[in-house]
């Protein structure tokens, strides 16, 4: 049969040519931009941020805090390099990711962000879910109920669907009515979270497009550093005014 | 005689088609496990999604096939005096303008994401959003492989079957499933290629891919658009001709009292009909009785012979 000679003589030259290739290059998946590469010669790593606390906090544009940029700090401290932040709007941002301007874009990204075909995206690292809760044995059930949450979320439309009240308040410690908000706040703040789950927000960090050894490199970083009890906790003190 | 009658194959070669019938079942599950291997793996490759669209419309021929096996079985009736052999024709023509058009959407879709300089990014595999540490592209590999082997056993089983009973629908499918693995072979240079950093390596393996579809349909469009506009009977494989009106001719023509013969013949699905016209000898005493002996002897010359009409002449210009 002609294919099958055809595969035995092609196939030992082609693994020939793959680990000549291999040894030839320093990391696999290789950056087509050399991104990581240049960023470790450089000693300087180009991170955009957009401001969206917990997970960025912009108070100092020099030195910005939250999760994210921590977790970006020692991913650079681990590559021996420093981060050079850059501040502006998602948009304007997300050009600068895609014209390889930027090494990485962190602001609370999730899964679901429109822009996840254009650019890379981590793994979800941490997910976010958003529970009913309260002190004590919190409700099963939420029909027509009143519900405390936070201002500026979008919880309002999700409870109308499960046909409870919702109530606006600045802070959900003292609340005598059940609360929806994160399982990471629900546990900062010593209640207990009923199954009743309202959204899941699987999050991630942005990389420039096709930039692959940088991305892989950013995962491993990912792999040692996603205990989810350990992020909720430190999400709780990010939170902390 | 008999105006309407349906026609049975030879019993070997329904045993043959009972066998080409489990094939193509078997054909359907091998796809569907290959699809979802496939989907399941994609992640952002260019190349990976222009082969889950073939593994896909590998599943077309079959499916004719099948469906076709079901119509054809029908007896002529009133409202179709010539039978249903020509249902699997119509709907293979169908199936391949269908190809040709997705191949061409998977043309520009591959070709735009070249010209707008996609960088496709491949990180560590996930399932379900659960990731391993894992590069996706040899997960991709690993599917991609199995994706190239069912298809060229099976297209390597078909092909002879396809042969053996005259299907063209067949025939089609068995060559798709055996070029299949080029196909999976661009995919997995397209990925080693992205490994090497080479970002345009995806899109152009997907390019090629979609090349590989239009070709096949429009080979078939071809075939099935010539079938029914009633060319001479040509073998499944290649456009040479069968050659039965030679056969007719030669074994009419050592009658002692057929003095000329011309026949006409076309294909219907996998049965062959057409006419035979024949000069006979002067002094025939009972024409109506010799023209059905002269018929049915025709239709013991070749398996595929079927429902030929013998038209007495006085000559024959040619």
């Amino acid at each position: 049969m002609p294919l099958a000679g055809l595969i035995r003589s092609a196939l030992p030259l082609g693994l020939m040519l793959l680990i000549l290739t291999l040894q030839g290059c320093d990391h696999w998946p290789a950056d087509p931009r050399d991104s990581l590469t240049t960023a470790i010669e450089r000693g300087t790593l180009k991170v955009g941020v957009v401001a969206n606390p917990p997970w960025v906090k912009i108070t100092d544009p020099e030195a910005p805090t939250g999760l994210e940029s921590q977790l970006i700090t020692e991913f650079a401290r681990e590559l021996g390099m420093t981060v050079d932040w850059r501040t502006g709007g998602v948009e304007e941002q997300i050009e600068a990711l895609k014209s390889f301007e930027l090494d990485l874009l962190i602001g609370g990204f999730t899964a679901a962000n429109p822009w996840k075909a254009e650019v890379g995206n981590t793994f979800p690292y941490y997910t976010e879910r958003v529970l009913i809760g309260s002190r004590g044995t919190p409700p099963s059930a939420i029909d027509g109920q009143t519900i405390a949450i936070l201002p500026d979320t979008n919880l309002a439309p999700q409870l109308r669907k499960h046909n409870a009240i919702s109530e606006i308040h600045e802070t959900l410690a003292d609340s005598p009515n059940p609360v929806a908000t994160a399982q990471w706040r629900l546990s900062g703040m010593g209640f207990a979270s009923s199954s009743l789950e309202l959204l899941k927000h699987k999050h991630v960090l942005l990389t420039p497009p096709g930039e692959n050894a940088l991305l892989m490199e950013l995962e491993r970083f990912l792999f040692r550093n996603r205990n989810q009890q350990q992020l909720a906790t430190r999400l709780w003190q990010e939170a902390q005014p | 005689m008999k105006v309407r009658q349906g026609y049975d194959l030879p019993p070997d070669k329904e045993r043959l088609l009972r066998r080409t019938i489990r094939l193509e079942w078997i054909s359907m599950f091998f796809s569907l496990t290959i699809v979802i291997t496939v989907y399941l793996t994609m992640g952002s490759s260019q190349a990976m999604k222009m082969a889950l669209f073939e593994d896909l419309l590998a599943f077309v021929p079959p499916a004719v096939f099948l469906l076709a096996m079901r119509v054809r079985k029908r007896s002529p009736d009133e409202k179709h005096p010539y039978g249903y052999s020509r249902a699997i024709l119509l709907a293979f023509l169908a199936a391949a303008v269908a190809i040709v058009m997705f191949g061409l959407f998977m043309l520009v879709d591959s070709a735009s994401s070249l010209l707008k300089r996609e960088h496709p990014s491949i990180g560590h595999f996930q399932l379900f959003d659960w990731p391993y540490e894992i590069w996706a592209g040899w997960i991709m590999i690993g599917a991609l492989v199995y994706a190239m082997i069912p298809p060229v056993v099976l297209g390597h089983m078909k092909m002879p079957l396809a042969k053996a009973l005259h299907e063209s629908t067949l025939y089609a499918d068995a060559d798709m499933n055996k070029a299949d693995w080029m196909t999976s072979a661009a995919a997995i240079v397209g990925i080693l290629g992205i490994g090497l950093g080479f970002w345009w390596a995806d899109a152009v393996a997907a390019a090629v891919i979609s090349l590989d579809v239009l070709k096949d349909g429009v080979t078939h469009v071809r075939k099935a658009m010539f079938n029914l506009m009633d060319q001479r009977p040509t073998e499944t494989v290649g456009d040479k001709p069968l050659g039965l009106e030679e056969k007719i001719a030669e074994s009419l023509l050592r009658e002692p009292d057929i003095e000329d013969v011309v026949s006409r013949l076309r294909e219907e699905g996998h049965v062959i009909g057409g006419e035979i016209f024949v000069v006979l000898a002067p002094g025939q005493t009972n024409v109506a009785r010799r023209v059905q002996e002269i018929a049915e002897q025709a239709c013991t010359l070749d398996w595929r012979l079927y429902d030929l009409i013998v038209m007495p002449v006085e000559t024959i210009e040619r």
